[in-house]
């Protein structure tokens, strides 16, 4: 299992890292996130994944928001981002699934939970449905999509319908 | 090939002479006999020192001042004008001493020296005095004040002057031959660049081989070429060379003189050699530390020395799959503060060969600061990362801790930025220690009576102006016995310290301005403490008729003034800087 990591690391370059922070300095998730600490930074995670750590269990892969503005601005050539979205991929692989929040629709990962919360805590109540916020956004277009063929008439439907034969 | 050289040196002998005759030390019976006729010569160095001090109110002044026999001003001393101006006031006027207010003496002095010998006046009969810089620009703003003052120091530049005396300079000859002291990379190279340039030299290596530490390094960076192959060709040259003796297994027993003319000898316990030499390089090198007490070695042996990984690494054998490597052991600590510089470098090296070699082996590096300088090795601390070599820094509030009884297991390591203790398997531990400098550098130093700096290596005259050369003339330095340096830099050393050793001895003689010290042996009273202030070990003391007195090496005196003023009975003078002269300014400038 440690090797897969290993590989993942070492594909995504994590061994050039050269501790100097600047990942952490440019991270939106500072600003974000209260429990935000080294530990689940960027630099951390990096660093915990050099020495070993058992990332894979770690709640730290699950914060990232995938902005890639570290990778913009690694001195390194570190690309924290495809690190982190492979890591997830092999976690829910291992049923490691108690941190992402999966698509009602189609069961896909889409969003990590502590997200979620983040994003519901900005939101009023009841600004946005809570079912729209289950879905992976391609199934809300596609939930959308069929809502909408509710809405329009019937004869309308069926002169689209001819439309397209044509 | 020798003889050609020797018939140079004579040649160039033979040119000195020419040159003396033709310097022209005017005529010491106007110099001397007659009474003083100084001639002053105020510059306005176009607004320079004219748009605040007021020249003409100078030179006014300058003409009420006793002995001065002409005053004048010029736009621009230096220009050809002015010089011409000078050289014809000298003939006309029949001046005896010559002074210039002016610019500066660090690029100016030399210029009026050379028109007073062009005039027939004796270039110590001249005598500067700075108005630029000591008056118009420090008091811009206070015209009036720069004007007075400019007047006192042309004062005491006419006091001075009245007591100024000929001098004669003299040339001492440089024997053409060179002893360097070390056969490692930089000593080999030093020999090899002045026997290449004609010169004998005498190379001394204290072990029965030549190459020095290199002898025991497997492969070296950043070419990773082996360190053998890389000697080989090196040795065999020296050891071919026509004009390279060899003293393997010897030591340099002593050394006297001074540049020009050391006398030296050597022996190898049994056998003595004695010779002459023009110049002396001190390449020595250093040796490892070795970390007696650190972290279980020598006790555990699966603790080692960088010296020693490479020798394992030469023997090529069966490699450990965990390696841990702790850096700066022994190094930028309280009681030993420098940086090994190249220790880093060593150990990234050594992590890229045991990785290349089987990239399942762990290898950690515990850090304090990676100092992997340099372009080349910027790369190799990339390729090394690459690998999947592992940095942790450590802290020394809380160091590593080698575990295990018999043999090392395990190394403990805390890391600061996650805050936990990690526990990292450990098959080999390296020590990576700094070099120290060689045991016997202090009898060397008394030897030549060149000094070392608080950590023991050799000290250079200057850091920065005069990096690999001794304040001491003729004694020279490169390599790891200045501090630790890789071989790039050893080699660049050498190739300086030997251009410079070459100068002195291509030249055939070196010059002594006539501002040295001389004792008056009716003062004397040899107490030797001119000995011990002089920082170019250029005074003695010596028993003569009248019992122990000091004397000075006039080659070797740099007219610094140090024994002078430090001389209890007023026994050591200064040319050009006698208590009469410098008191008879003082007293012009209390007396207004
Ligand atoms: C483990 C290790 C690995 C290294 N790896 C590299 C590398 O990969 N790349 C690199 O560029 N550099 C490397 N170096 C550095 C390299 O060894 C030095 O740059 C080089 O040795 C300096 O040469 P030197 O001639 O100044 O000194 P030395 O090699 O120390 O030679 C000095 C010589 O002087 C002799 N000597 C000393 N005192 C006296 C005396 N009183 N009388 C007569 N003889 C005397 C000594 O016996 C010795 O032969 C390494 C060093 C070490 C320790």
């Amino acid at each position: 299992m440690a090797d897969t990591i290993n590989e993942i690391a070492s594909q995504c370059d994590l061994f050039l890292c050269v501790e100097c922070g600047k990942c952490v300095a440019a991270c939106p998730m500072t600003e974000i996130f209260k429990d935000f600490s080294y530990e689940v930074s960027p630099r951390g995670m990096i660093e915990k994944t050099l020495m070993d750590f058992d990332v894979l269990t770690d709640i730290g892969i699950w914060f990232c928001l995938t902005c890639d503005v570290c990778t913009e601005i690694c001195p390194a050539g570190v690309r924290y981002r495809d690190f982190v979205e492979r890591v997830r991929q092999l976690a829910i692989q291992r049923g490691l699934t108690e941190h992402g929040l999966f698509c009602r629709r189609c069961g896909g990962f889409f969003l990590p939970r502590h997200t979620l919360e983040y994003i519901s805590e900005q939101l009023e109540d009841g600004a946005i449905p809570d079912e729209y916020l289950t879905f992976c956004p391609r199934c809300r277009k596609y939930d959308f999509g069929e809502k909408m063929k509710e809405a329009i008439p019937d004869r309308r439907k069926a002169l689209l319908r001819r439309a397209a034969k044509l | 090939m020798e003889k050609a050289h020797i018939s140079r040196s004579q040649k160039l002998a033979g040119d000195r002479q020419i040159r003396r005759q033709t310097a022209g030390f005017g005529n010491p019976a106007r110099a001397n006999c007659d009474l003083p006729r100084i001639g002053v010569f105020v510059c306005h160095c176009g607004n320079n020192i004219g748009g605040v001090v007021r020249v003409p109110e100078v030179v006014e002044y300058a003409r009420t001042l006793p002995d001065v026999a002409y005053a004048e001003d010029n736009m621009y001393s230096c220009s050809e004008e002015g010089l011409s101006s000078i050289k014809e006031s000298i003939v006309r006027h029949k001046l005896n001493r010559v002074i210039v207010a002016s610019c500066t003496p660090r690029t100016h002095e030399p210029l009026f020296k050379r028109a007073c010998e062009e005039a027939g006046l004796n270039k110590y009969l001249f005598e500067f005095v700075n108005i630029r810089e000591h008056c118009s620009w420090i008091h811009m703003h206070a015209p009036d004040e720069a004007t007075e003052k400019a007047k006192a120091l042309v004062r005491m530049g006419v006091a001075k002057a009245r007591y100024l005396e000929p001098q004669e300079e003299f040339q001492s000859d440089v024997y053409p031959a060179a002893l360097v002291i070390g056969g490692g990379v930089a000593g080999m190279t030093a020999a090899l660049n002045l026997a290449n340039q004609g010169f004998v030299v005498h190379l001394v290596e204290r072990e029965a081989e030549l190459g020095g530490l290199l002898r025991g390094v497997n492969k070296v960076f950043p070419t990773y070429e082996d360190a053998g192959e890389f000697l080989a060709p090196l040795i065999q040259q020296v050891e071919n060379h026509p004009r390279i003796t060899t003293y393997l297994r010897s030591e340099v027993e002593s050394v006297e003189g001074f540049i020009g003319h050391f006398q030296v000898r050597v022996t190898n316990g049994h056998r003595e050699a004695e010779f002459e030499v023009g110049t002396v390089i001190v390449a020595t090198g250093a040796q490892e530390f070795k970390p007696y007490g650190y972290y279980g070695y020598p006790m555990l042996p699966n603790v080692v020395t960088p010296l020693e990984l490479e020798e394992m690494l030469k023997k090529g054998f069966e490699f450990p799959r965990n390696v841990v490597m702790i850096n700066c052991v022994g190094a930028r600590i309280a009681e030993r503060p420098y940086c090994g510089r190249f220790c880093c470098t060593a150990a990234l090296k050594n992590a890229v060969l045991i990785k290349e070699r089987d990239p399942r082996a762990k290898v950690y590096i515990l850090q304090r600061d990676v100092m992997a300088y340099g372009e080349h090795i910027e790369r190799h601390y990339r390729r090394a990362m690459e690998l999947g070599v592992r940095f942790i820094r450590y802290s020394l509030d809380r160091p590593p801790e080698v575990v295990g009884v018999r043999q090392a297991r395990e190394v403990k390591v805390f890391h600061q930025l996650i805050g936990k203790e990690l526990t990292l398997p450990a098959d080999l531990v390296v020590l990576v220690t700094p070099l120290v400098p060689q045991p016997d550098s202090e009898k060397l130093s008394r030897m030549l009576k060149v000094p070392r700096g608080s950590e023991g290596f050799f000290l250079e005259a200057h850091l920065k102006l005069r990096p690999i050369e001794f304040a001491t003339d003729g004694i020279y330095l490169c390599g790891s016995a200045r501090y630790p340096s890789n071989i790039i830099e050893s080699v660049s050393q050498a190739y300086a310290a030997s251009a410079k050793a070459a100068t002195p001895m291509r030249q055939g003689f070196v010059q002594v301005e006539a501002i040295t010290a001389f004792s008056d042996e009716h003062l004397c009273t040899g107490c030797g403490t001119c000995v011990l202030v002089c920082p170019f070990s250029a005074i003695e003391l010596r028993v003569g008729e009248n019992g122990q007195k000091s004397w000075v090496n006039a080659t070797q005196c740099k007219g610094c003034g140090s024994c002078v003023a430090a001389c209890p009975n007023g026994a050591m003078q200064q040319r050009g800087f006698t208590d009469r002269q410098v008191l008879s300014m003082v007293e012009a400038l209390v007396s207004s």
